[in-house]
């Protein structure tokens, strides 16, 4: 483990093709990927109901008020987007994976946008968890961890299972710091 | 006895607040004007008035602050009891700030800032100008009573007396920096006032009479349109000369131990600490104006949200000579930036970027072509040949080095950052791929740091897809080895 830190000279310039050759020689030790489990896509479908409840009083407030071209086209844009975002919720699960590194915890999702966090352990500020009605159902949480960066740098874990969520909470909670780190 | 029954604001609190009013009022007044004119105007008005003006003095009379070791705690209010406490270790910064008025009615306002968000925020509107200062000092005495218990021994004995002033702004750089800082907001606003000048209007009513040269005026619009664009570039120049002037007049700054205090502004005062352990990155800016001539502003990012109106980015150097500021860098943080950036320009991020540049500008206007008038093609064209021009210029100033303890990045096209982010300052490192990203094997590397402020935003793009997470890591790395080092901190022959 201790040979793959590479240390920095102290001269501090250096050319373009040294910190290629450099960032190449890296070499990560990750823990295996973990995926969410698997209920996250029933639930995340479930919550599309409340979406289509929305865009139905609003296509019947149409279909009331304005002429029939506009209810045409607005339900079509409605049932594409409902359509897209039933689609997208398999290949958000698919891309879905979290894995603890030396230090730090990484969180990776998306679609349109493939992104992964990197959260360093002693940038933790403190760590929530948060259940809603239907996740309650099928006994899943989902994992908050704020860092004192911006608010889109905390990560939100989903689709964890309570206990599993809880412990991670414990196993997170004990690397926190309690005296003032240098920020 | 203060300390029992609590410390009241200075008197002329009262007398300032009414006359800060006094506009508003003047506003209700005109409104009033339109609505009904007669006695009823005037027996409204009194009642708005009669109704501020205890408001003020039930906010003067139970308004009490303590200040102990404890920390500041500040009672407000008559029917909502108000009690904000804050501990004396939470305390970011003191401001003391004063405007024009103020000074006339020698008052200051204390701001005391926080790391937290609006609601732990503490402001004392308004004390006097000796009590401000005693105010923040009595603080700063209790703050450095808490912080020696867990200072290194040989930093003990440093009291916050000591102060030594380390950098003033000449004049001759005050003016400069004036002349070549163009102010987008001066601009947005002399164009707005371009539009209604004076001088054309009186042009076109004195030629009213003439009718050839009406109709000249007529036919060729276009010359009065290029005038008066050239004329809110003036007014704007001409007005950034004085803003800058009168904002960083007398600029000077002060070191304290573990901060650094700035000193400007010839009407309103600023006087704003900043504390090394605060400071996130530093940048050093220039626009092509300055960059011809040599010059260059250097701003530092501190720690906390920007919801709050709080700023997130303080002026460190205002604008002047390039060598100065890379010695005072030097001298103050040791910290050098570097001659040469690694390069992320590739033939492919070039393409990537016309296409994409093409798609979202071009495209459109070639549509806009096709169905209302041909001349949306030779803006098209036009368009192209500018995105050409830019994105090569853009993409050859971006990049990134790596040192011991700090990572640059390189970026801009009008005003070209240097940035300088140290590796014990990230907080979350992030690489992400949007779908045309993938498509074309490229990613984005962000460094992200407790501070907010989005023209501090540290972004590597272009990288090779597989390269971005081993950048990550090797960020990682050094984070891990650099985190118990001191960064950004000054120098120990400053401290």
């Amino acid at each position: 483990m201790e040979q793959n830190e590479t240390t920095l000279p102290d001269d501090g310039l250096q050319n373009t093709e040294a910190i290629y050759d450099q960032i190449q020689s890296v070499t990560d030790i990750v823990s295996e990927r973990y995926r969410l489990d698997s209920h996250i896509v029933t639930v995340w479908r479930l919550h599309l109901l409340l979406y289509f409840v929305a865009y139905a009083v609003i296509a019947i407030i149409l279909l009331f008020f304005t002429k029939p071209y506009i209810y045409i086209s607005f339900s079509i844009i409605f049932s594409v987007d409902l359509l897209f975002r039933f689609v997208r919720t398999q290949f958000v699960y698919d891309n879905s994976s979290f894995a603890f590194g030396k230090e730090d915890i990484r969180f990776r999702t998306g679609y349109i946008f493939l992104r992964e966090v990197l959260v360093p352990y002693p940038r933790i500020q403190h760590i929530d968890i948060h259940q809603g009605p239907i996740e309650r159902y099928f006994n899943l949480s989902s994992l908050i961890i704020h860092t004192a960066g911006q608010s889109g740098d905390s990560i939100k874990i989903p689709g964890l299972q309570t206990e599993y969520a809880e412990h991670l909470r414990t196993y997170l909670k004990s690397f926190i710091k309690s005296e003032e780190e240098d920020t | 006895m203060n300390e029992v029954q609590g410390r009241r604001l200075h008197p002329m609190t009262i007398f300032y607040s009414a006359v800060r009013i006094l506009p508003q009022l003047a506003i209700g007044f005109l409104v009033m004007r339109n609505f009904k004119e007669g006695l009823f105007e005037l027996i409204i008005y009194f009642l708005v008035a009669l109704l501020l003006l205890p408001s003020l003095l039930i906010h003067y009379f139970n308004f009490r602050f303590f200040i102990s070791g404890d920390g500041i705690i500040i009672h407000s209010g008559l029917f909502f009891k108000n009690k904000r406490s804050i501990p004396i270790d939470r305390i970011q910064n003191v401001d003391i700030v004063q405007n024009g008025l103020m000074r006339v009615f020698r008052i200051a306002s204390v701001k005391i800032q926080t790391a937290g968000g609006k609601e732990t925020e503490g402001k004392l509107e308004y004390v006097g100008i000796k009590q401000a200062h005693a105010i923040r000092h009595e603080i700063e005495g209790l703050q450095s009573v808490i912080s020696s218990d867990k200072l290194p021994v040989n930093e003990k004995f440093v009291t916050p007396e000591e102060n030594t002033q380390f950098f003033a702004l000449s004049n001759n750089d005050l003016f400069r920096g004036g002349l070549t800082r163009l102010s987008p907001i001066v601009l947005f606003a002399s164009g707005i006032f371009g539009q209604y000048n004076f001088i054309f209007r009186k042009l076109i009513e004195t030629n009213k009479t003439i009718n050839s040269a009406t109709e000249w005026i007529i036919d060729n619009i276009w010359v009065f349109v290029v005038i008066s664009l050239l004329f809110a570039l003036i007014i704007s120049w001409i007005g950034g000369i004085v803003l800058h002037c009168a904002r960083y007049y007398g600029f000077r700054i002060v070191l304290k131990r573990r901060a650094v205090i700035t000193d400007a502004g010839l009407i309103s005062k600023r006087h704003s600490i900043i504390p090394t352990r605060k400071m996130q990155s530093i940048a050093r800016r220039a626009n092509p104006i300055m960059r011809i001539i040599g010059l260059e502003y250097v701003e530092v990012q501190t720690a906390g949200s920007a919801e709050n109106g709080a700023k997130t980015a303080e002026t460190l150097f205002p604008v002047m000579r390039k060598q100065k500021t890379i010695e005072c860098i030097e001298t103050l943080f040791s910290l050098q930036f570097p001659e040469i950036y690694t390069s992320i320009f590739s033939k492919k991020a070039y393409y990537y970027c016309i296409i994409r540049d093409s798609l979202l500008g071009v495209f459109p206007l070639i549509i806009m072509g096709i169905f209302l008038t041909p001349y949306f093609y030779i803006a098209a064209a036009l368009l192209f040949i500018m995105i050409l021009a830019i994105e090569k210029f853009r993409l050859s100033t971006k990049g990134f080095t790596l040192t011991d303890g700090y990572i640059f990045i390189r970026t801009g096209v009008w005003t070209i950052t240097q940035m300088a982010i140290p590796y014990s300052k990230i907080q979350v490192l992030s690489h992400e791929q949007s779908f045309i990203e993938r498509w074309a094997g490229f990613s984005h590397v962000t460094v992200s740091t407790a501070g907010n402020s989005f023209s501090f935003q540290g972004t590597i793009p272009f990288l090779n897809a597989e390269l971005s997470p081993n950048l990550v890591t090797l960020l990682l790395q050094n984070y891990r080895i650099n985190k118990k080092k001191r960064r950004l901190a000054l120098t120990t022959t400053h401290r």
